[in-house]
């Protein structure tokens, strides 16, 4: 081994680097708390500046005071280290503070293959095709660090100017181009596991989402959200837009200011009594991540998979969140009954207003029953007040702490949430069981894909109210003030409130272009064992054990791997010309001695080298400078060489044995 | 058990006496000037491909001293000619003067009819004397008043610059750069020779003492003997490699001419005759390379590299067999 420094890292070279790890924790930027994040910028950036200044390494307590400053901010983030999110804050700031130390070569190397780890690793939080991409361009990043770190002719050479940086980047595409194939390969032959290794339990998200409270104002950064929530594909013709009401966590208890749903709804036996009458429909839904248990099915499911729970309140639930991309089959009737007979407990909580709160919506209620007799009648008072003098926004004004009062009375502004509660709460006050139901209503019907797609902004709120010999029915008040929410959707009733990126045309584009994100998902993200194995049993498969299957894969991949490299070698072997040949063979040979020749490294200063080294045997030695002299004098000494010499060269190369020194 | 080998080889270029002869000379110029036996041997490839050589270093570092030495070794005729601001085509080239005696113009030579011609600091004089040099070291010969006058043989001009203390100084365009063979530089002297340098006696003393290593004819030998050096196919290759490499390299702006390909490689075999050798090595060529190139490479504007630096890498990046 040589004893001497390592070279350290040009400032190009740190540059890409840098580059490389920023962009392994761009990718966990989304879901990093701000601290964390502004921790690692800073790091990358000292890093950067420090490397401008000096190559040299960084004391040690340095580094460790760092570490015990990170863990405090992770822990005061998080509460604890374990967990795929405080997991991966802890790969990207180690990666940061590995780029602190980065000076030669292999600290670079180990920085890349770090990053490409923490990289990979945000495909966990995000399995979308743009973010896909994106990880794809950040991984020929990384390439092209790894090649600007390779000692080649032109890599000391280079003007730097921006265009420069072109080259090694588009050599990491190629290279990623080059892979796709072997990545294909192993994408559809490799066994996989069914519950991916990485699943920590307990990842409670940050993602939006319909939740399982409601108070004021928290459907509203919903609806402003144009990201998908779920896809469905039917079995037959979509229903009818009006009908399309995908049923959330239903919410009965009210404290004043949050709706919550009842804890016992699970515990208690399965809904009753649901006749539905007519024909039911099948139909697949595509979850995204919710990191919730909860589930959307169409009012109301009857059928639905064995996995999967249903409450009394016909709400659907899983017993683990929905981390990833979920994909599940129910069926549902359009026109249905449920409960015919109500609880006393349900009942009381149907019935349930906080004192002290809204006491005019309350007077309102109690004068309608003691005015009208019939609960359908009150239904429709309410309905009519609605319709006469309300008026949809998605932005209402603020509400006070009698928010029903103030709706009701003073604002009259607001959209599904306002209403729903107002009516449960109008409801309630004229006796009559009623409870929100949350969920989204309508969606994007995509004719060339047959789908229809839920965004987050078709997320909506309704009531229902229990009428004795009805069971629960559906009312929605929203309809009654703005019945083309539920015809257009949220954003098209509120057009005037819209910022210039939901526009039509750019919306109609983003519905055309959700075509490409559903078959993504359909081909890749939903790609899971099950489905590998329908590919592959045509070619008999099934009939083969996993135990076989796995040493088939690798006795298979052994062989490629090795034809390809035997082929490669080969090719480079034929090139040479004999004399070449023979003297690539000797320095192959004290290669192992005194390390390789240099490019530019002559035969009689390579001569000098070995001599310099005295590795060799005495007799070795000597042979072996023999052999280089007739090299210079083959090569140099005569204005040609007959095949007859290169032959005899040659054959004194294959003979030269390496003794070393003893 | 070597290889006997059929094809022939070349022989040594040289007889026994002319090469201890050279190996004398060489000796006796490092006796004077310590330390330097790169540069020596540099110097005297040059003198022997027929070059001329520029020297750029510092005042000081012994670059007057080493020409003394050479011309009083190589026993050639010795003019310097201090550039000044001031001074003339003709301070230099030589004037015509009216003889009464002839009634006529008489041509009174100057310090450029000599056979080693130290031109002290090249860059203090204006272009105007600089291009009379230039133009005798091309030609081998000077014109004046309508009339050729041929130098004397061998021709060759040490000239000497000084990279610093650029003020009221005309440094040599890049194309007339391309004049010199060979530029070198000289550096102070390691520890070791720096003592014996001062321990020892005055340098001039020590010139005048020197006593010539080889004749006239000898000098004309050893420079036929350059042009019978066998530069093979395989180094003619090494060479052109070179040359593309430094045409196509990012960071020059300016690669190698033609020219100094032929300079290139006519030192490598001088270089290689130095060592007694009737052939060359890509070791020669590449002992010579910085020398020969360096001067001659422009660098591209957002190089931040020297052209030493720039020569170096070139030989790093091109491949030799």
């Amino acid at each position: 081994m040589s004893k001497t420094r390592a070279p350290t890292l040009t400032i190009r070279q740190f540059s890409f680097v840098g580059a490389a790890v920023l962009a392994a924790t761009l990718a966990h930027a989304p879901h990093l708390p701000l601290a964390i994040s502004a921790f690692i910028l800073a790091m990358v950036a000292i890093s950067w500046a420090r490397y401008r200044r000096t190559d040299a390494a960084l004391p040690g307590w340095v580094k460790l005071a760092l570490i015990a400053a990170f863990l405090l901010i992770l822990t005061a983030e998080y509460g604890n280290v374990i967990g795929r999110e405080p997991g991966s804050a802890l790969a990207c700031a180690m990666l940061a503070l590995k780029l602190l130390e980065t000076r030669i070569r292999r600290d670079a190397f180990a920085a890349i293959c770090f990053a490409s780890f923490t990289l990979m690793s945000a495909l966990l939080f995000d399995t979308s095709l743009g973010f896909a991409l994106a990880t794809f361009a950040g991984l020929a990043l990384l390439l092209a660090a790894l090649r600007e770190l390779e000692p080649r002719p032109a890599a000391s050479a280079i003007v730097p100017n921006l265009r420069s940086y072109w080259p090694p980047l588009r050599a990491g595409f190629a290279a990623l181009g080059l892979a796709v194939p072997l990545a294909l390969c192993g994408f559809l032959f490799v066994p996989r596991l069914d519950s991916p290794l990485w699943r920590t339990p307990g990842d409670a998200g940050g993602r939006t989402g319909i939740s399982d409270t409601m108070s004021p104002g928290s459907v509203q950064s919903l609806l402003l959200d144009d990201s998908a929530a779920f896809r469905v594909g039917f079995d037959g013709p979509p229903p009818a837009r009006a009908q399309l009401y995908w049923r959330g966590p239903v919410l009965t208890n009210y404290d004043g200011e949050t709706w919550t749903r009842r804890e016992s709804g699970f515990a208690e036996p399965d809904a009753r009594a649901v006749n539905a009458n007519g024909p039911s429909i099948g139909y697949e839904v595509t979850l995204e991540p919710t990191d919730k248990t909860w589930l959307f099915a169409l009012d109301l499911p009857v059928d639905i998979p064995l996995e999967m729970q249903r409450g009394n309140d016909m709400s659907v639930i899983r017993r683990r969140p929905v981390t990833e991309l979920f994909r599940y089959r129910v069926k549902s009737a359009l026109s249905y009954r449920f409960d015919s007979v109500l609880p006393s407990d349900l009942r009381r909580a149907a019935l349930a207003l906080p004192d002290d709160f809204n006491p005019r919506s309350v007077a309102q209620g109690k004068t309608w029953r003691s005015e009208l007799h019939d609960d359908q009648a009150i239904i429709d008072a309410a309905l009519a007040l609605f319709h006469a003098s309300f008026f949809y926004t998605l932005s209402p004004p603020p509400l006070g702490r009698d928010s029903v009062d103030d709706f009701l009375f003073d604002t009259k502004r607001g959209f599904c949430e306002h209403y729903a509660g107002a009516f449960v709460v109008l409801m309630r006050a004229a006796g009559i069981p009623a409870r929100v139901v949350t969920g989204y209503q309508g969606g994007y019907f995509h004719r060339a894909g047959n789908y229809l797609l839920v965004r987050q902004s078709d997320a909506h709120a309704w009531a229902e109210v229990w009428l004795t010999g009805r069971g629960w029915v559906r009312v929605d008040p929203t309809a009654a003030v703005s019945p083309q929410r539920i015809e257009l959707g949220a954003q098209a009733v509120a057009f005037g409130e819209r910022a210039w990126y939901q526009s039509d045309w750019l919306l109609t584009l983003r519905n055309q272009i959700d075509l490409v994100n559903r078959g993504w998902n359909n081909l890749i993200v939903q790609f899971n064992g099950r489905r590998q194995q329908n590919l592959l049993n045509p070619f008999g498969i099934d009939r083969i054990d996993p135990t076989t299957l796995v040493w088939l894969l690798i006795g298979t991949s052994s062989l490629l791997l090795a034809a390809a490299t035997l082929w490669a070698m080969r090719t480079t072997r034929r090139r040479a010309a004999p004399l070449d040949a023979a003297y690539d063979a000797l320095c192959r040979k004290l290669s192992r001695i005194v390390g390789p020749r240099g490019a530019g490294e002559g035969p009689r200063d390579y001569a000098a080298r070995l001599r310099t080294a005295q590795t060799l045997s005495d007799r070795c030695a000597g042979e072996v400078q023999r052999l280089f002299g007739d090299y210079v004098g083959l090569r140099y000494a005569r204005a040609f060489s007959t095949a007859q010499d290169i032959a005899e060269f040659a054959r004194s190369v294959r003979r030269l044995s390496i003794e070393t020194r003893t | 058990m070597s290889v006997s080998l059929v094809s022939p080889a070349v022989p040594s270029p040289l007889d026994p006496i002319l090469a201890r002869a050279l190996d004398a000379a060489l000796a006796q110029v490092n006796g004077v000037v310590l330390g330097k036996a790169r540069q020596i041997k540099l110097a005297f490839a040059c003198f022997l491909a027929g070059g001329h050589l520029l020297i750029e270093d510092l005042p000081g570092v012994g670059k007057t001293t080493l020409a003394h030495a050479l011309a009083a070794t190589l026993n050639l005729s010795f003019a310097r000619i201090q550039f000044t601001s001031d001074l003339l085509p003709s301070d230099i080239v030589g004037v015509g003067i009216y003889e009464r005696a002839d009634s006529a113009f008489k041509f009174h030579p100057g310090p450029l009819f000599a056979q080693l011609v130290l031109a002290d600091e090249i860059n203090r004089a204006t272009p105007k004397a600089q291009s009379a040099l230039l133009e005798a070291m091309a030609e081998h010969q000077v014109t004046a008043d309508g009339t050729t006058h041929a130098l004397p043989e061998p021709f060759f001009v040490v000239a000497t610059q000084n990279p610093l203390d650029l003020a009221g100084t005309f440094a040599l365009p890049d194309s007339q750069l391309d004049r010199f063979m060979l530029r070198i530089g000289l550096n102070y002297p390691d520890r070791d020779a720096e003592r014996a340098l001062l321990a020892a006696s005055d340098r001039r003393e020590l010139i005048a003492q020197l006593s010539p290593c080889l004749d006239a004819n000898q000098v004309l030998e050893l420079r036929g003997a350059v042009a019978r050096v066998l530069a093979s196919p395989a180094l003619i290759d090494y060479v052109q490699a070179l040359l593309a490499a430094s045409r196509s390299h990012v960071e020059l702006r300016v690669g190698l001419s033609p020219r100094a390909g032929l300079a290139l490689l006519q030192a490598a075999r001088a270089r290689a005759l130095l060592d007694g050798r009737g052939y060359c090595l890509p070791e020669d060529v590449q002992a010579v390379f910085a020398a020969v190139a360096a001067h001659r490479l422009i660098p591209a504007a957002a190089s931040a590299a020297s052209r030493d630096e720039l020569a170096r890498r070139l030989l790093d990046q091109v491949a030799v067999r």
